[in-house]
C-alpha cells in the first residue's frame, strides 16, 4: 500500500494535521455547526455551511477541494487550501496555502504564513500585544 | 450454558473483535478505526496535493499571462526557433526515402534502344536517384547532340522576302 504524507506546510505542525479524525469528505455536503471542546481536528474536503469551533486547541484543514459558506472557523491551528467565505479565528497559527482562498476577515495570535498566490479578500488582523512606540 | 453466538454478532468495537478471536483486526477482516481514520486522511491528502498543484500551476500561469514581457519573450523565442530550424539546409526537417513497396515514379528513357537501370543510392543526406546503363549498352549520352541540319539556310538578304519586284 502506499503511503501517503500530509501537505507540506510551514506553520501548521504534520502531527497535528496527521492527528485529524473528522473529515467531510469530497462530494459530501455539511450543514450546520461543528463544536467541540476537546483538542480535536476536522479536514474538509466537501461542502459545509456552517461553523466550526473549538474552544481549546483543535486543528481545522479546508483541503483544496473544501468549501466553507456562511462560516466562522476558531482553533488553535488552521489551514486553508480550499475556500472560505466567512471570519477565521486562529489562536496559533494561520496557513493559507497557494492553492486557498478567503472572503472574510482573518485574525490570528501567534503566527501567520500566506502564500504569495493565495488569494484574499478581507482584514487580517493581529490580536497579540503590539509595541506600537517600539520596534 | 454458554451462549452461542456467531463471532461477529456482537462485535461493538475492536477490544471486542480482539478478544473473540485475536490478531482478527489484523488480518483485514474488521479493520480498526484507526486504520480506517489514516487510510481516509491518506485518500484525502492524495487527492488533494494534485488539484492544490493543478490549482497553483494554473493561478501562476494566469499570472504571467498578464505580463506583456513574457509573452514578446515567447513570440521572440518561437521565431528565433522557427528561423533556427529553416536556416538549417544540412538538416533537413524530413528525411525523405524511398519506399521499399512503391518505388518513386522512374522518367522514361529517352530512347528505347537505351535500356538503362535506375539505381537508388541511399546514404545519410537521403536518397539520390541516378541512371546507370547496364554493362552489356555502352554508355550513351542522355541527350544526343542533334543531327545536323541536311537543308542549309538558303535564305539571304537579297531572296524574295525582301523583294516586292516581281522577277
Amino acid at each position: 500500500m502506499s503511503t501517503s504524507s500530509p501537505p507540506t506546510t510551514r506553520l501548521i505542525p504534520s502531527d497535528k494535521l496527521g492527528a485529524i479524525g473528522s473529515l467531510i469528505a469530497e462530494g459530501a455536503v455539511f450543514e450546520g455547526d461543528f463544536k467541540s471542546q476537546k483538542d480535536l481536528g476536522i479536514k474538509v474536503d466537501g461542502l459545509l455551511k456552517g461553523g466550526i469551533s473549538f474552544e481549546q486547541g483543535g486543528t481545522i484543514h479546508i483541503g483544496p477541494t473544501g468549501v466553507v459558506e456562511n462560516t466562522r472557523l476558531e482553533a488553535d491551528h488552521i489551514l486553508i487550501e480550499g475556500k472560505v467565505v466567512g471570519n477565521v479565528v486562529a489562536r496559533k497559527g494561520l496557513e493559507i496555502s497557494g492553492s486557498g482562498t478567503l472572503l472574510g476577515d482573518a485574525a490570528y495570535d501567534e503566527l501567520i504564513d500566506m502564500h504569495p498566490r493565495a488569494k484574499v479578500r478581507g482584514k487580517i488582523e493581529y490580536r497579540g500585544d503590539m509595541d506600537l512606540n517600539g520596534g | 450454558m454458554v451462549p452461542t453466538s456467531t463471532p461477529h454478532s456482537n462485535v461493538s468495537s475492536e477490544a471486542d473483535a480482539q478478544r473473540i478471536s485475536p490478531g482478527l483486526a489484523m488480518t483485514g477482516c474488521i479493520p480498526s478505526t484507526e486504520t480506517l481514520r489514516q487510510q481516509a486522511l491518506q485518500a484525502s491528502w492524495r487527492r488533494g496535493r494534485g488539484v492544490a498543484s493543478r490549482r497553483l500551476a494554473w493561478r501562476w500561469t494566469l499570472w504571467y499571462a498578464q505580463k506583456p514581457g513574457v509573452w514578446a519573450a515567447v513570440l521572440g523565442l518561437g521565431l528565433g526557433a522557427l528561423l533556427w530550424t529553416l536556416w538549417q539546409p544540412e538538416a533537413p526537417l524530413l528525411a525523405v526515402t524511398p519506399p521499399a513497396s512503391a518505388p518513386a515514379p522512374l522518367p522514361s528513357a529517352p530512347d528505347a534502344a537505351w535500356p538503362m537501370e535506375p539505381t537508388v543510392l541511399i546514404d545519410e543526406g537521403g536518397a539520390r536517384l541516378r541512371w546507370s546503363a547496364l554493362d552489356s549498352v555502352p554508355a550513351a549520352p542522355l541527350n544526343p547532340p542533334p543531327a545536323p541540319n541536311e537543308s542549309p539556310l538558303t535564305l539571304q538578304l537579297d531572296t524574295q522576302l525582301h523583294i516586292k519586284e516581281p522577277r
